[in-house]
């Protein structure tokens, strides 16, 4: 149990550090139930400021020859299996986490 | 610009973000979600200004809630993700009376969906452009007049990408072991099997890297394992090997960073994720699997075809995008664009 008004010391955030303010430790994600003083310590945050540049000669790596030997008898007949079946009509327009 | 992306898993948010940032800082994109990685995407990004919906609204809640908040934007230009007439139907009598710009942004749709409501003809009269931002389909919707085609939008540019050193860090790699990359997004219940692929993959290649890039750690994941960061495209660079889903994001970062792509093509009630993992493994380095052994097979296979080399330079078909919108709201006389 933890006391009243107590809240989490720690600086949680992988991407932009923050104080974590959680009321308790119970089912954190970040410390683990308290187990870990700093959960980002060994990670880098984001962040970077230059870029590489590359040679001319690295330009147009081509993974499609891979691909040749990959390419699948599909057609576009072949595209309407591919979605979840439906109920009609009614089975669209019905669900918000659809996609 | 307000932008429309309600809808399930990381896509319509991921897909709207990309445009928003390619519209800063002419054009102030707000961008209407239900995601239920809204907060995880604005704390990368707070700079994009979300609104995000509750995940657990009911349909009703969400429709009304959605056309409170166009309402309440008063946008010069309303740019509609995917679902031409809402992903509830909400929109249907609303996209013709609205009186600003009015952008279509087509990803691949079921054709049972399109034939049943009729979208050809609802898209064609309702929209002043159609945007086809590289997820192209000839069997479903299309192609329109006002059909502008681009490049796939990605949230990032070439010249933003963080190299190779860069990601390594960012994915806690040490050792020059080849790195197997598990992107697990989608649907929650999707996650098991993500789970499953890492753990498999920690028995039976201890030669590699193994790093599951996931909001959520998936049980089966070790917490060492586990990197928790988006985008994961910014991850790619580091990686030799990606094992993700099909959807839109997952293959045209993949393509773009010229990554090899284990696909797994799930099965969703609008996009045919399998019909998109088909067309671009013509083109790139895709397998498609169904179960982990085979991802887990089709991975250390494709890890063993040598190093990769660095990031190819390619295409965001964002800015184009943009660019047409902008080209439309001078057509339309409208004045969204705020120059800084």
């Amino acid at each position: 149990m933890m006391p009243p008004l107590w809240k989490c010391p720690r600086r949680v955030g992988f991407l932009f550090p923050h104080p974590c303010t959680r009321t308790t430790q119970v089912g954190c994600p970040d410390c683990q139930n308290g187990q870990i003083d700093d959960p980002y310590r060994r990670r880098d945050r984001y962040y970077y400021s230059d870029y590489d540049d590359y040679d001319d000669s690295l330009i147009g790596y081509d993974l499609g020859a891979a691909a040749n030997q990959l390419a699948p008898g599909f057609t576009e007949a072949d595209g309407e299996s591919l979605v979840t079946p439906d109920d009609g009509p009614g089975g669209f327009e019905d669900d918000l986490s659809a996609s | 610009m307000f932008i429309y992306a309600l809808g399930g898993g990381f896509g319509h948010l991921t897909r709207a973000c990309s445009l928003a940032r390619a519209a800063f800082p002419d054009i102030q994109a707000r961008i209407l979600t239900n995601s239920p990685y809204a907060a995880y995407v604005k704390s990368a990004m707070p700079e994009l200004d979300l609104v995000a919906l509750d995940p657990a609204m009911s349909l009703d809640q969400g429709c009304a809630e959605a056309l409170h908040q166009i309402a309440a934007a008063t946008a010069d230009c309303l740019i509609v993700d995917t679902f031409p007439r809402g992903l509830g139907g909400e929109l249907a009598s609303v996209i013709p009376a609205f009186a600003g710009l009015k952008v279509y942004v087509q990803r691949d749709l079921n054709p049972h969906y399109a034939a049943a409501y009729n979208l050809n003809p609802f898209v064609e009269d309702s929209y002043d452009l159609v945007l086809v931002p590289g997820d192209t389909a000839q069997d479903s919707l299309g192609p329109f007049a006002q059909t502008v085609t681009t490049a796939p939008w990605l949230i990032r540019s070439r010249h933003e990408m963080p190299d190779r050193d860069r990601a390594r860090q960012l994915l806690g790699l040490q050792d020059e072991k080849p790195c197997i990359a598990v992107c697990a997004t989608g649907n929650l219940e999707e996650l098991a099997w993500y789970g499953k692929v890492v753990s498999r993959l920690l028995e039976r290649a201890p030669e590699c890297d193994v790093r599951c890039i996931a909001s959520i750690r998936p049980d089966a994941c070790p917490p060492e394992c586990w990197v928790q960061y988006w985008p994961a495209m910014d991850l790619y660079a580091a990686a030799d090997v990606v094992i993700g889903a099909a959807g839109y994001n997952t293959i045209y970062e993949c393509v773009a960073c010229g990554v090899p792509l284990v696909a797994r093509a799930w099965q969703r009630k609008y996009d045919r994720q399998h019909l998109r993992a088909c067309r671009a493994a013509a083109q790139a380095c895709i397998r498609i699997v169904d179960e982990p052994e085979q991802a887990v097979a089709a991975a250390l296979t494709l890890c063993g075809t040598g190093v990769r080399p660095a990031l190819p330079h390619f295409e965001n078909g964002a800015p184009d995008a943009v660019a047409a919108i902008k080209r439309a709201l001078h057509r339309t006389g409208t004045h969204d664009i705020q120059r800084t």
